[in-house]
Protein backbone atom coordinates (compact mmCIF):
# COMPACT_ATOMS: atom_id res chain seq x y z
CA UNK A 1 0.00 0.00 0.00
CA UNK A 2 1.24 3.53 -0.65
CA UNK A 3 2.38 5.91 2.06
CA UNK A 4 -0.64 8.12 2.73
CA UNK A 5 -0.73 11.81 2.03
CA UNK A 6 -0.54 14.32 4.88
CA UNK A 7 -4.16 15.22 4.18
CA UNK A 8 -5.11 11.56 4.71
CA UNK A 9 -3.48 11.51 8.14
CA UNK A 10 -5.12 14.80 9.14
CA UNK A 11 -8.46 13.39 8.01
CA UNK A 12 -7.76 10.18 9.94
CA UNK A 13 -7.11 12.19 13.11
CA UNK A 14 -10.38 14.06 12.71
CA UNK A 15 -12.42 10.89 12.09
CA UNK A 16 -10.68 8.96 14.86
CA UNK A 17 -11.34 11.67 17.45
CA UNK A 18 -7.87 13.10 18.01
CA UNK A 19 -7.37 16.54 19.55
CA UNK A 20 -5.12 19.04 17.82
CA UNK A 21 -2.76 20.32 20.47
CA UNK A 22 -1.63 23.88 20.81
CA UNK A 23 2.00 22.90 21.27
CA UNK A 24 4.36 25.46 19.83
CA UNK A 25 5.42 23.94 16.52
CA UNK A 26 6.00 26.17 13.51
CA UNK A 27 6.33 23.33 10.99
CA UNK A 28 3.80 20.76 12.14
CA UNK A 29 0.23 20.15 13.20
CA UNK A 30 0.31 18.05 16.34
CA UNK A 31 -2.38 15.65 17.51
CA UNK A 32 -3.06 13.65 20.66
CA UNK A 33 -5.53 10.95 21.58
CA UNK A 34 -6.24 9.19 24.87
CA UNK A 35 -7.43 5.58 24.66
CA UNK A 36 -9.73 3.87 27.17
CA UNK A 37 -6.83 2.14 28.93
CA UNK A 38 -5.10 5.49 29.53
CA UNK A 39 -2.64 5.15 26.65
CA UNK A 40 -1.80 8.53 25.15
CA UNK A 41 -1.05 8.54 21.43
CA UNK A 42 0.62 11.46 19.72
CA UNK A 43 1.55 12.22 16.16
CA UNK A 44 2.49 15.09 13.89
CA UNK A 45 1.68 16.15 10.36
CA UNK A 46 4.07 18.57 8.72
CA UNK A 47 2.67 21.53 6.84
CA UNK A 48 2.37 21.39 3.08
CA UNK A 49 1.51 18.58 0.73
CA UNK A 50 2.93 15.17 -0.06
CA UNK A 51 3.39 11.84 1.70
CA UNK A 52 3.25 11.81 5.49
CA UNK A 53 6.80 10.49 5.58
CA UNK A 54 9.59 9.46 3.19
CA UNK A 55 10.40 5.85 4.12
CA UNK A 56 7.88 2.98 3.98
CA UNK A 57 9.41 1.51 7.15
CA UNK A 58 8.80 4.79 8.95
CA UNK A 59 5.16 4.79 7.89
CA UNK A 60 4.90 1.35 9.53
CA UNK A 61 6.26 2.86 12.77
CA UNK A 62 3.81 5.74 12.53
CA UNK A 63 0.65 3.65 12.15
CA UNK A 64 1.79 1.07 14.67
CA UNK A 65 3.31 3.21 17.42
CA UNK A 66 2.00 6.73 16.94
CA UNK A 67 -1.52 5.97 15.66
CA UNK A 68 -1.83 2.83 17.81
CA UNK A 69 -3.25 0.63 15.04
CA UNK A 70 -3.00 -3.14 14.73
CA UNK A 71 -2.62 -3.07 10.96
CA UNK A 72 -2.25 -0.64 8.09
CA UNK A 73 -5.67 -1.70 6.82
CA UNK A 74 -7.24 -0.13 9.90
CA UNK A 75 -5.93 3.26 8.79
CA UNK A 76 -7.53 3.08 5.35
CA UNK A 77 -10.70 1.57 6.85
CA UNK A 78 -11.18 4.68 9.00
CA UNK A 79 -10.96 6.89 5.90
CA UNK A 80 -13.31 4.61 3.96
CA UNK A 81 -16.00 4.13 6.63
CA UNK A 82 -15.57 7.49 8.38
CA UNK A 83 -15.70 5.67 11.70
CA UNK A 84 -13.04 5.56 14.47
CA UNK A 85 -10.51 2.74 14.43
CA UNK A 86 -11.50 -0.41 16.32
CA UNK A 87 -7.99 -0.66 17.83
CA UNK A 88 -7.68 -4.44 17.78
CA UNK A 89 -4.80 -6.48 19.09
CA UNK A 90 -1.34 -5.47 17.95
CA UNK A 91 0.20 -7.63 15.23
CA UNK A 92 3.73 -8.97 15.32
CA UNK A 93 6.43 -6.71 13.99
CA UNK A 94 8.24 -7.93 10.87
CA UNK A 95 11.92 -7.24 10.32
CA UNK A 96 12.45 -4.06 8.31
CA UNK A 97 15.47 -2.48 6.66
CA UNK A 98 17.08 0.02 8.96
CA UNK A 99 20.41 0.62 10.63
CA UNK A 100 21.63 2.22 13.86
CA UNK A 101 22.36 5.91 13.50
CA UNK A 102 25.89 5.51 14.85
CA UNK A 103 26.67 3.16 11.95
CA UNK A 104 25.30 5.60 9.39
CA UNK A 105 27.33 8.43 10.94
CA UNK A 106 30.53 6.41 11.11
CA UNK A 107 30.38 5.42 7.45
CA UNK A 108 29.43 8.87 6.19
CA UNK A 109 31.38 11.18 8.48
CA UNK A 110 34.32 9.08 9.64
CA UNK A 111 34.98 7.05 6.51
CA UNK A 112 33.41 9.43 3.97
CA UNK A 113 31.27 6.84 2.20
CA UNK A 114 28.67 8.64 0.08
CA UNK A 115 25.37 9.14 1.92
CA UNK A 116 23.38 7.67 -0.99
CA UNK A 117 25.59 4.60 -0.99
CA UNK A 118 25.12 4.06 2.74
CA UNK A 119 21.36 4.38 2.36
CA UNK A 120 21.42 1.56 -0.18
CA UNK A 121 22.99 -0.89 2.32
CA UNK A 122 21.12 -3.07 4.76
CA UNK A 123 22.37 -3.21 8.34
CA UNK A 124 24.46 -6.34 7.88
CA UNK A 125 26.15 -4.97 4.76
CA UNK A 126 26.79 -1.66 6.48
CA UNK A 127 28.23 -3.35 9.54
CA UNK A 128 30.54 -5.53 7.44
CA UNK A 129 31.71 -2.46 5.52
CA UNK A 130 32.32 -0.58 8.76
CA UNK A 131 34.43 -3.41 10.18
CA UNK A 132 36.46 -3.68 6.96
CA UNK A 133 37.14 0.05 7.11
CA UNK A 134 38.06 -0.08 10.79
CA UNK A 135 40.42 -2.98 10.25
CA UNK A 136 42.10 -1.36 7.25
CA UNK A 137 40.93 -4.03 4.83
CA UNK A 138 39.35 -1.28 2.77
CA UNK A 139 40.47 2.30 2.45
CA UNK A 140 38.04 5.13 3.01
CA UNK A 141 36.87 7.39 0.20
CA UNK B 1 14.25 11.03 58.97
CA UNK B 2 17.77 11.16 57.54
CA UNK B 3 18.70 14.37 55.75
CA UNK B 4 15.23 15.85 55.97
CA UNK B 5 14.37 19.52 56.38
CA UNK B 6 10.99 21.18 56.55
CA UNK B 7 9.94 23.49 53.77
CA UNK B 8 10.13 26.37 56.24
CA UNK B 9 13.72 25.53 57.15
CA UNK B 10 14.56 25.08 53.48
CA UNK B 11 13.12 28.50 52.67
CA UNK B 12 15.32 30.05 55.33
CA UNK B 13 18.43 28.00 54.51
CA UNK B 14 18.05 27.35 50.78
CA UNK B 15 21.58 28.52 49.93
CA UNK B 16 23.43 26.22 52.36
CA UNK B 17 21.08 23.31 51.60
CA UNK B 18 21.65 23.77 47.85
CA UNK B 19 25.40 23.82 48.43
CA UNK B 20 25.14 20.66 50.49
CA UNK B 21 23.22 18.93 47.71
CA UNK B 22 25.10 20.12 44.66
CA UNK B 23 28.66 20.64 45.87
CA UNK B 24 28.82 18.00 48.60
CA UNK B 25 26.62 15.57 46.65
CA UNK B 26 24.23 14.83 49.51
CA UNK B 27 20.59 14.48 48.45
CA UNK B 28 18.17 16.25 50.77
CA UNK B 29 14.56 15.36 51.58
CA UNK B 30 12.29 18.37 51.91
CA UNK B 31 9.02 17.92 53.78
CA UNK B 32 5.91 20.06 53.70
CA UNK B 33 3.23 19.25 56.25
CA UNK B 34 2.95 15.61 57.18
CA UNK B 35 3.04 13.74 53.86
CA UNK B 36 4.39 15.91 51.04
CA UNK B 37 8.02 15.08 50.43
CA UNK B 38 10.40 16.00 47.68
CA UNK B 39 14.02 15.08 47.10
CA UNK B 40 16.60 17.67 46.09
CA UNK B 41 19.40 15.92 44.20
CA UNK B 42 22.35 17.26 42.23
CA UNK B 43 22.49 16.76 38.47
CA UNK B 44 25.60 14.60 38.81
CA UNK B 45 23.75 12.13 41.00
CA UNK B 46 20.69 11.98 38.75
CA UNK B 47 22.94 11.57 35.72
CA UNK B 48 24.54 8.56 37.41
CA UNK B 49 21.10 7.12 38.14
CA UNK B 50 20.08 7.23 34.48
CA UNK B 51 23.47 6.27 33.05
CA UNK B 52 22.21 2.87 31.92
CA UNK B 53 19.40 4.40 29.86
CA UNK B 54 20.51 4.57 26.26
CA UNK B 55 19.04 5.81 23.03
CA UNK B 56 19.21 3.79 19.82
CA UNK B 57 18.04 5.89 16.85
CA UNK B 58 17.43 3.94 13.65
CA UNK B 59 18.10 5.28 10.16
CA UNK B 60 15.60 4.14 7.55
CA UNK B 61 16.05 3.93 3.85
CA UNK B 62 13.72 5.82 1.58
CA UNK B 63 13.80 6.77 -2.08
CA UNK B 64 13.95 10.44 -1.14
CA UNK B 65 15.84 11.75 1.84
CA UNK B 66 16.55 10.24 5.21
CA UNK B 67 14.28 9.21 8.06
CA UNK B 68 15.41 8.56 11.65
CA UNK B 69 13.15 6.87 14.18
CA UNK B 70 13.82 7.09 17.93
CA UNK B 71 12.14 4.07 19.53
CA UNK B 72 12.62 5.27 23.12
CA UNK B 73 10.20 8.19 22.56
CA UNK B 74 8.45 6.96 19.39
CA UNK B 75 9.29 10.15 17.50
CA UNK B 76 11.06 10.77 14.21
CA UNK B 77 12.88 13.32 12.13
CA UNK B 78 13.25 13.54 8.36
CA UNK B 79 15.18 15.58 5.88
CA UNK B 80 16.78 15.72 2.45
CA UNK B 81 20.06 14.77 4.13
CA UNK B 82 21.07 12.87 7.25
CA UNK B 83 22.05 16.12 8.96
CA UNK B 84 18.59 17.61 8.36
CA UNK B 85 16.84 14.50 9.64
CA UNK B 86 19.05 14.47 12.71
CA UNK B 87 18.38 18.13 13.45
CA UNK B 88 14.62 17.60 13.16
CA UNK B 89 14.79 14.57 15.42
CA UNK B 90 16.65 16.53 18.10
CA UNK B 91 13.95 19.21 17.93
CA UNK B 92 11.32 16.47 18.31
CA UNK B 93 13.12 15.19 21.40
CA UNK B 94 13.18 18.69 22.90
CA UNK B 95 9.45 19.09 22.16
CA UNK B 96 8.64 15.71 23.69
CA UNK B 97 10.67 16.36 26.86
CA UNK B 98 8.90 19.69 27.29
CA UNK B 99 5.49 18.10 26.68
CA UNK B 100 6.27 15.26 29.09
CA UNK B 101 7.31 17.62 31.88
CA UNK B 102 4.31 19.88 31.33
CA UNK B 103 2.03 16.83 31.62
CA UNK B 104 4.17 14.88 34.09
CA UNK B 105 1.39 14.02 36.52
CA UNK B 106 -0.62 12.50 33.66
CA UNK B 107 2.22 10.89 31.69
CA UNK B 108 3.79 9.18 34.72
CA UNK B 109 0.58 7.15 35.08
CA UNK B 110 0.08 6.47 31.36
CA UNK B 111 0.72 2.86 30.23
CA UNK B 112 2.79 3.76 27.18
CA UNK B 113 4.54 6.83 28.66
CA UNK B 114 5.38 6.01 32.30
CA UNK B 115 8.54 4.11 31.40
CA UNK B 116 9.84 7.07 29.39
CA UNK B 117 10.59 9.12 32.52
CA UNK B 118 14.24 8.04 33.01
CA UNK B 119 14.96 8.75 29.34
CA UNK B 120 13.16 12.09 29.62
CA UNK B 121 15.31 13.00 32.62
CA UNK B 122 18.44 11.92 30.78
CA UNK B 123 17.55 14.02 27.74
CA UNK B 124 16.70 16.98 30.00
CA UNK B 125 20.07 16.86 31.76
CA UNK B 126 21.90 16.32 28.47
CA UNK B 127 20.22 19.40 26.99
CA UNK B 128 21.11 21.39 30.12
CA UNK B 129 24.74 20.37 29.63
CA UNK B 130 24.73 20.98 25.88
CA UNK B 131 25.18 17.26 25.21
CA UNK B 132 21.82 16.27 23.76
CA UNK B 133 23.22 15.32 20.36
CA UNK B 134 25.92 13.09 21.86
CA UNK B 135 23.43 11.38 24.14
CA UNK B 136 20.78 10.71 21.50
CA UNK B 137 23.37 9.76 18.89
CA UNK B 138 26.04 7.82 20.78
CA UNK B 139 29.17 6.67 19.00
CA UNK B 140 30.02 3.18 17.77
CA UNK B 141 30.08 0.27 20.20
CA UNK B 142 33.13 -1.88 20.84
CA UNK B 143 34.57 -3.49 17.68
CA UNK B 144 34.78 -6.97 19.21
CA UNK B 145 31.08 -6.85 20.04
CA UNK B 146 30.33 -5.90 16.44
CA UNK B 147 32.47 -8.72 15.06
CA UNK B 148 30.66 -11.17 17.31
CA UNK B 149 27.34 -9.81 16.13
CA UNK B 150 28.26 -10.26 12.47
CA UNK B 151 29.60 -13.74 13.10
CA UNK B 152 26.58 -14.88 15.08
CA UNK B 153 24.20 -15.77 12.18
CA UNK B 154 26.91 -17.84 10.43
CA UNK B 155 27.62 -19.95 13.51
CA UNK B 156 23.98 -20.34 14.53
Amino acid sequence: MPIPDKRDVKRFCELDGWEETQAESPDHYRYRKRLDDGTILRTKVSHGRGPICRAPQLWTRVWRHQLGLGSEDEFWEVLRTRKPAPRGAAVSQPAEPQMPAWLFEALVYTFHVAEDEVRSLNEEEALARYLRLCEGGETSA
Amino acid sequence: MLNEVTITAFREQSGPVFTEVVQRHRPQVIRRGRDDRGLLVGLDEVWAMVSDREFAPQVMRGDEGVSIWLPEFEVYGEGDSYAEAKSELLDEVRAYVQEYLENADEYRRTPNRAAHLPHVVKALIAETRGQLEQVIFPGPPDLDALRARLAAPATA
